[in-house]
C-alpha cells in the first residue's frame, strides 16, 4: 500500500517533468547570443 | 485505485487544457512551447489509458465499492463481458470515446512528425479540445469512478441483452467512427484558421475521413445484426432515435466521401466539403449526446442524465465558431471554376449530395420531432416506421440511379447520344427484371422499383468492369481475364468504389425483399408431431431445461423440414437471469440465401407442448452480404499504394479514352 502512494505521485510527477522538459532546456540554454551574432553587433558599434 | 483512475483523469483534464494553450500561443512559430504542448498531448493519453486501465481493473476485481462496477456487473458474470462492462454504461462508454480520441491523437502526432509544421498545432489543438471537452463531461457529470456509500455484497450484473458477442464488438465500432471524425474535422478547421486556397487538408485527412466511414459503416451494421439475433422481433432497424443518431453522420459522411473527390478532380465544391464535415463531426457528437440525454426515448438508450446542457453548449458554439470561420474565408474557400453542365458528372456528384443532405434532415426530422413536440406543449409523439419509409425511399430509389449512372457520366460534359448507348443493356436488363417479378406475382410497387433499380444498377456497373475489363486486355494485349485482373490491381480506387456501390445495390435487395415479403407464423407444437407452414413443416424433437452459472435456460429443440426433406433442427431458448426480472428471449435462425427462417419461443404448457413463432425472411442474407460488400470494396480503395496513387489519374485517364473508343 505504502509503495502504492509512491509511487502514484512518482508516476504524475514525471509526466509532469516530461511535459515540461522542452521548456526547462530551454530556460537552461546559455542567454548569451551566439559569436556570429556578437560579432556582427560588435562590427555595427 | 480508484483514486489513481480519478487523478488520472483530473491529471488528463489539466494536462489537455495545457496542450490547448501551449499550442495555441505557439502556432505562429516552432517553440519550446509547441514542443511542450505535444508531450502535453502524448502524456494526456497516457494518463487516460492509465484511468481505463484503472476501470478495468476495478471491474475484474469486482470492488463494489465503485458505482460503475455495482451498477453493470456482477460476480457471476463470464470474465469477457466484465472487461465489455466497460463501455456497457455511461460514464465506461465516454472513457473509451475520450481514449479512443487520445490514442487517435498521438497517431496525428506520429503521421505528422515534422511535417505540415504549420497545421499541426491546430490540428493538434482541436483534437485536444475535443478531447478536453469529454473529459470535462466524465469528470463533472458522469464519472467511473464514483463510489458508493454502502457497499453492495454483489453488483447488479449486465443487462442480459448486451451479453451477445455482437454487442461486445458493436460500440467500440461505432466509437472507433464516431471519433476518428474529429480528425478530419481538426485538419478542415486547420486549413480554414491558416486561410489556405488549396485542398491539401482533404489529402491529408482523406485516409482519416475513410477509415472513420468504415468504421461507421461496420459498427451500424454489428447493431442492425445484433438486433436482429438477440431482440427477437424478427426485424434489425426499428427507426430508433439511438440508430437514427448513427444513422445520420453516416449520411453526412457519405455525402462527403462522393463531393470530395469532386474537389480534388476539379477544384470546386470547396465550401460545401468545410460544411459537410463539419456537419459530420457535429452530428457525431450529437449521436453521443443523444443517446446520453434522455431528450428521446429509445430501447438502448443511457438513462437521464445531466450532460445534456454541457452536449448542447458545446455543440453550439463548436458549430457556431466553425461556421463564423467557414465563412470569414469566403474568398479562399471559393471554386476555381463554376459549374459548367448540368448533366455531368460533378452535377451528379452534387446531385448526390442533395440526396444524401435530404436524407439526412429526413432522419433528424423524425427523431427529433418528438422530443420538439414534448418541449413545445407537452405531446407525447411517437414516429414510427411509415414515417421513415415513406421520406427515405424515395430518395434512395434516386441515389440507387445514380449509382446506376455514375460510371458513364463524364466530367465537365456528357455526350447524351453514347450514354444513352450505353445504357440500353443496363435499362433493357431492369425492364426484364421487372417483367419477371410482375409475371411471378409481385405486386408491391416499392418492392417492384428497388429491386428493377438493383437491376439497373448490378448491370451496369457489370458493363461498366466489362468494357474496361476488354479495353485492357486489348491494349495490354492478353485475355479479358487478365486484362481485369490488371484493371484491378491498377485502379484499386474505382473498382473498390464499384463494389461497394454493387454492395449498396445487391443490400437494397435484402432489405426489401425482407421489409416487403416477411410472413409470420405462430405454432403450437407438440413433441413428434409436425405441423404444417408456408409448404413447410416443424416438429418439436425436444423440450427441456437446465441451469447454467447465472441463469436458468429452458429451450426447444425444432427440426423444420421443407418438401419433405430436413432443413435442420433449430434451437430457440428463453433465459431466466436470476438477476434480472424479465425473460430474455434467445431467438435461432436456419438461414439460406433465399430466406431465414427465424424461431422464437413464445411459451409452453404442461404437457410439454410449446408455442412457437416463425418469421420467414425472403432474402435477408442479401443485405448481410451486400453490407461486407460495402465494407470490402471501401477497404480496398484504403489499400491504395502510393506507387499507383501516382498513377492511377494517368490509368483512368486512359481507360476513359478507351472506354470512349469502345463506344465510337
Amino acid at each position: 500500500m505504502t509503495v502504492t502512494y509512491l509511487v502514484i505521485p512518482l508516476f504524475f510527477i514525471a509526466l509532469i517533468l516530461f511535459v515540461s522538459w522542452p521548456l526547462l532546456s530551454e530556460v537552461e540554454a546559455p542567454k548569451e547570443p551566439a559569436p556570429a551574432v556578437q560579432a556582427s553587433k560588435r562590427k555595427k558599434g | 485505485m480508484i483514486e489513481f483512475g480519478h487523478y488520472s483523469l483530473v491529471f488528463a483534464w489539466a494536462m489537455s487544457l495545457f496542450a490547448i494553450a501551449a499550442l495555441w500561443f505557439s502556432r505562429r512559430r516552432p517553440t519550446a512551447l509547441r514542443k511542450s504542448g505535444y508531450r502535453a498531448v502524448v502524456a494526456s493519453f497516457i494518463l487516460i489509458a492509465t484511468a481505463s486501465l484503472a476501470l478495468l481493473v476495478l471491474l475484474v476485481r469486482h470492488d463494489f465499492r465503485v458505482e460503475y462496477v455495482a451498477a453493470y456487473t456482477s460476480r457471476d458474470l463470464p470474465l469477457t463481458y466484465v472487461l465489455t462492462a466497460f463501455w456497457g454504461g455511461q460514464s465506461g462508454s465516454l472513457l473509451l470515446w475520450t481514449l479512443l480520441l487520445a490514442v487517435f491523437a498521438v497517431i496525428v502526432l506520429v503521421q505528422n512528425r515534422n511535417k505540415h509544421e504549420d497545421s499541426l498545432p491546430y490540428v493538434a489543438a482541436v483534437i485536444v479540445g475535443v478531447q478536453h471537452f469529454f473529459l470535462s463531461v466524465i469528470l463533472f457529470a458522469a464519472n467511473p469512478f464514483e463510489t458508493l456509500q454502502q457497499v453492495p455484497l454483489d453488483g447488479r450484473g449486465l443487462n442480459p441483452l448486451l451479453q451477445n458477442f455482437f454487442m461486445v464488438i458493436h460500440p467500440p465500432f461505432l466509437y472507433l467512427g464516431y471519433v476518428a471524425f474529429t480528425v478530419p474535422f481538426a485538419f478542415a478547421i486547420a486549413s480554414l484558421a491558416l486561410k489556405k486556397r488549396d485542398a491539401e487538408w482533404t489529402t491529408l485527412s482523406r485516409r482519416w475521413t475513410l477509415v472513420s466511414w468504415i468504421f461507421l459503416t461496420a459498427g451500424i451494421l454489428l447493431g442492425a445484426y445484433w438486433a436482429y439475433i438477440e431482440l427477437g422481433w424478427g426485424g434489425y432497424w426499428a427507426w430508433d432515435p439511438v440508430e437514427n443518431a448513427s444513422l445520420m453522420p453516416w449520411l453526412a459522411a457519405t455525402a462527403y466521401l462522393h463531393s470530395v473527390m469532386v474537389e480534388q478532380r476539379e477544384g470546386i465544391f470547396k465550401r460545401w466539403n468545410f460544411a459537410l464535415m463539419f456537419l459530420t463531426f457535429e452530428l457525431c457528437i450529437f449521436g453521443t449526446f443523444l443517446t446520453r440525454s434522455g431528450i428521446v426515448s429509445s430501447v438502448h438508450a443511457f438513462a437521464d442524465s445531466n450532460m445534456g446542457p454541457l452536449f448542447l453548449t458545446f455543440i453550439g458554439t463548436s458549430a457556431a465558431l466553425s461556421l463564423v470561420l467557414l465563412l470569414s474565408r469566403r474568398e479562399e474557400t471559393s471554386g476555381e471554376r463554376a459549374m459548367t453542365s448540368l448533366i455531368s458528372r460533378e452535377s451528379a456528384f452534387f446531385l448526390v449530395n442533395l440526396l444524401f443532405l435530404a436524407l439526412t434532415l429526413a432522419v433528424m426530422w423524425g427523431t427529433m420531432y418528438p422530443a420538439f413536440a414534448s418541449a413545445a406543449n407537452g405531446e407525447k409523439v411517437s414516429i414510427s416506421a411509415p414515417f421513415f419509409n415513406r421520406t427515405t425511399w424515395p430518395l434512395a430509389l434516386a441515389v440507387l440511379l445514380l449509382i446506376a449512372l455514375g460510371p458513364w457520366l463524364k466530367w465537365r460534359n456528357v455526350d447524351l447520344l453514347a450514354l444513352r448507348r450505353v445504357l440500353i443493356v443496363p435499362g433493357l436488363a431492369a425492364l426484364a427484371t421487372a417483367a419477371v417479378l410482375l409475371v411471378a406475382g409481385i405486386r408491391q410497387p416499392i418492392a417492384l422499383a428497388f429491386f428493377t433499380a438493383a437491376a439497373f444498377v448490378i448491370v451496369s456497373l457489370l458493363v461498366d468492369i466489362v468494357r474496361n475489363s476488354r479495353s485492357e486486355a486489348r491494349s495490354s494485349d492478353t485475355n479479358v481475364v487478365s486484362g481485369f485482373a490488371q484493371q484491378v490491381w491498377t485502379r484499386k480506387r474505382h473498382y473498390g468504389a464499384v463494389l461497394a456501390h454493387l454492395g449498396v445495390a445487391v443490400a437494397f435487395i435484402g432489405i426489401l425483399g425482407s421489409s416487403s415479403f416477411s410472413h409470420e407464423y405462430d405454432l403450437h407444437l407438440k413433441k413428434g408431431q409436425r405441423v404444417s407452414f408456408a409448404k413447410r413443416e416443424a416438429e418439436l424433437v425436444d423440450f427441456a431445461e437446465h441451469r447454467e452459472v447465472n441463469k436458468d435456460v429452458v429451450y426447444a429443440r425444432i427440426r423444420l423440414f421443407e418438401q419433405g426433406r430436413v432443413l435442420g433442427e433449430v434451437r430457440p431458448e428463453k433465459h431466466f437471469h436470476f438477476k434480472f426480472e424479465q425473460p430474455q428471449t434467445e431467438i435461432a435462425v436456419s438461414s439460406s440465401l433465399a430466406r431465414d427462417l427465424y424461431v422464437v419461443l413464445l411459451g409452453w404448457e404442461d404437457d410439454g407442448s410449446v408455442t412457437v413463432r416463425i418469421n420467414e425472411n425472403p432474402l435477408i442474407a442479401f443485405l448481410w452480404l451486400g453490407g461486407l460488400m460495402i465494407l470490402a470494396g471501401s477497404v480496398y480503395v484504403l489499400f491504395r499504394s502510393s506507387k499507383t496513387a501516382a498513377v492511377a489519374p494517368k490509368v483512368e485517364a486512359r481507360a476513359e479514352e478507351t472506354v470512349e473508343e469502345v463506344k465510337a
